[in-house]
């Protein structure tokens, strides 16, 4: 094959080839359309509304959070306080059209009232199917002494509730994949 | 003494010997030929010349071989024309050449062509809105799905609690349904 021959061939692939690259492009955006029109099918909101109780009943502080998240994603939630750490992460798994298995992992890091260089730790894995849109509450730090203190009225014991929901995403309930975490407190 | 062409030269070369030279030169004074034939061998002297002779530089026998050899070539047509001369390239260049036009399209492509900024909205959110950066290519929805499983797209929450709470275990975490919670609670 001559020089020119090379030339000429080597010339012509280095202007064809941009342009199949240039429909390989146009094509990938119609599957990452299509993939992203299946994904919205399955993409799910998690509600989450934390909240510090009192003696099992008062709500003395909230705070309302919102993920977006997909099949087998989990949504984490750091607590931090003055004497305890909350990591827990909820992970919902497509079970039918209109149900999930809930996923609930927590670590508990936690100090004692007197003592701060011991630390309790404390993990938990809970799964719970649910209806999409009905609620649950996770206790990562448990409630049964709390009932027990609530009848011997002692209202000093403080407890967390994580109330999780699960929902279909829908574009238009919320602007962003995670919204503004809206706390409150009720303590004064 | 009438002197002829060849004394003339020889004298206009200063080849001539000194006592001929000034009888010449007294004849070119009082002979209007003689002095015309000098006139005419300094003009042949410098249109060949031999003037640059005496000087720094020495002809440009190549630049005059090169106009003698393009006129002829032109005369015999023998000159062919730009576009059906042999051209005769390395290998390695050409290589270099057409990789250099592949990459130049290729990134003109790149940083031109339509940027993911711009994708297609999903139920009234886009892909920026969920902060996905999506490397397209036979992309499909399990191996998307499987793909964002990967990433740490879905950000995590970090809340501070209430500093004047103080909390303690209360036995084994828990997780159950908001209804059976209430109802136990009343």
């Amino acid at each position: 094959m001559s020089a020119r021959r090379v030339f000429l061939v080597t010339l012509t692939i280095a202007f064809l080839l941009p342009v199949s690259l240039g429909a390989q492009d146009a094509e990938d955006m119609e599957s990452l359309d299509e993939a992203l029109r299946e994904l919205s099918d399955k993409v799910m909101r998690v509600d989450i509304t934390a909240r510090v109780t009192s003696g099992g009943e008062e709500t003395v502080w909230d705070m309302e959070l919102t993920r977006v998240t997909i099949s087998g994603r989990a949504v984490t939630l750091r607590l931090d306080g003055s004497n305890i750490t909350v990591v827990s992460k909820f992970t919902p798994y497509y079970d039918s059209d209109d149900s999930v298995l809930l996923v609930a992992q927590g670590q508990t890091w936690i100090t004692k009232e007197n003592d701060s260089s011991e630390v309790d730790y404390q993990t938990s894995f809970k799964s719970m199917p649910v209806e999409l849109g009905e609620s649950v509450v996770f206790l990562p730090l448990g409630n049964d002494e709390l009932k027990m203190d609530v009848e011997r009225e002692d209202t000093g014991t403080f407890n967390i509730e994580l109330e999780v929901t699960v929902v279909p995403y829908e574009g238009d309930s919320s602007d962003n994949s995670e919204s503004d975490s809206k706390s409150s407190s009720n303590s004064e | 003494m009438y002197h002829n062409g060849e004394d003339i030269s020889a004298y206009l070369d200063g080849e001539l010997a000194s006592e001929a030279a000034a009888e010449l030169e007294r004849e070119l004074e009082t002979d209007p030929y003689a002095r015309a034939e000098l006139d005419r061998l300094r003009t042949v002297d410098q249109l060949l010349g031999s003037e640059s002779l005496s000087g720094e530089e020495g002809p440009d026998f190549e630049s005059s071989r090169e106009r003698t050899w393009m006129a002829l070539e032109h005369r015999l047509g023998l000159r062919q024309p730009l576009w059906k001369r042999r051209v005769t390239l390395p290998y390695p260049a050409v290589a270099a050449a057409a990789v250099a036009v592949f990459v130049l399209v290729g990134l003109l492509l790149w940083f031109g062509g339509p940027q993911l900024g711009n994708a297609p909205s999903v139920a009234g959110t886009s892909v920026r809105d969920v902060d996905v950066h999506i490397a397209a290519g036979g992309t499909e929805g399990e191996k998307l799905l499987r793909w964002l499983n990967e990433q740490e797209v879905v950000g995590a929450a970090s809340v501070e609690l209430p500093d004047v709470a103080q909390f303690r275990i209360m036995g084994e975490p828990r997780l159950i349904k908001a209804a059976e919670f209430r109802s136990r609670g009343e």
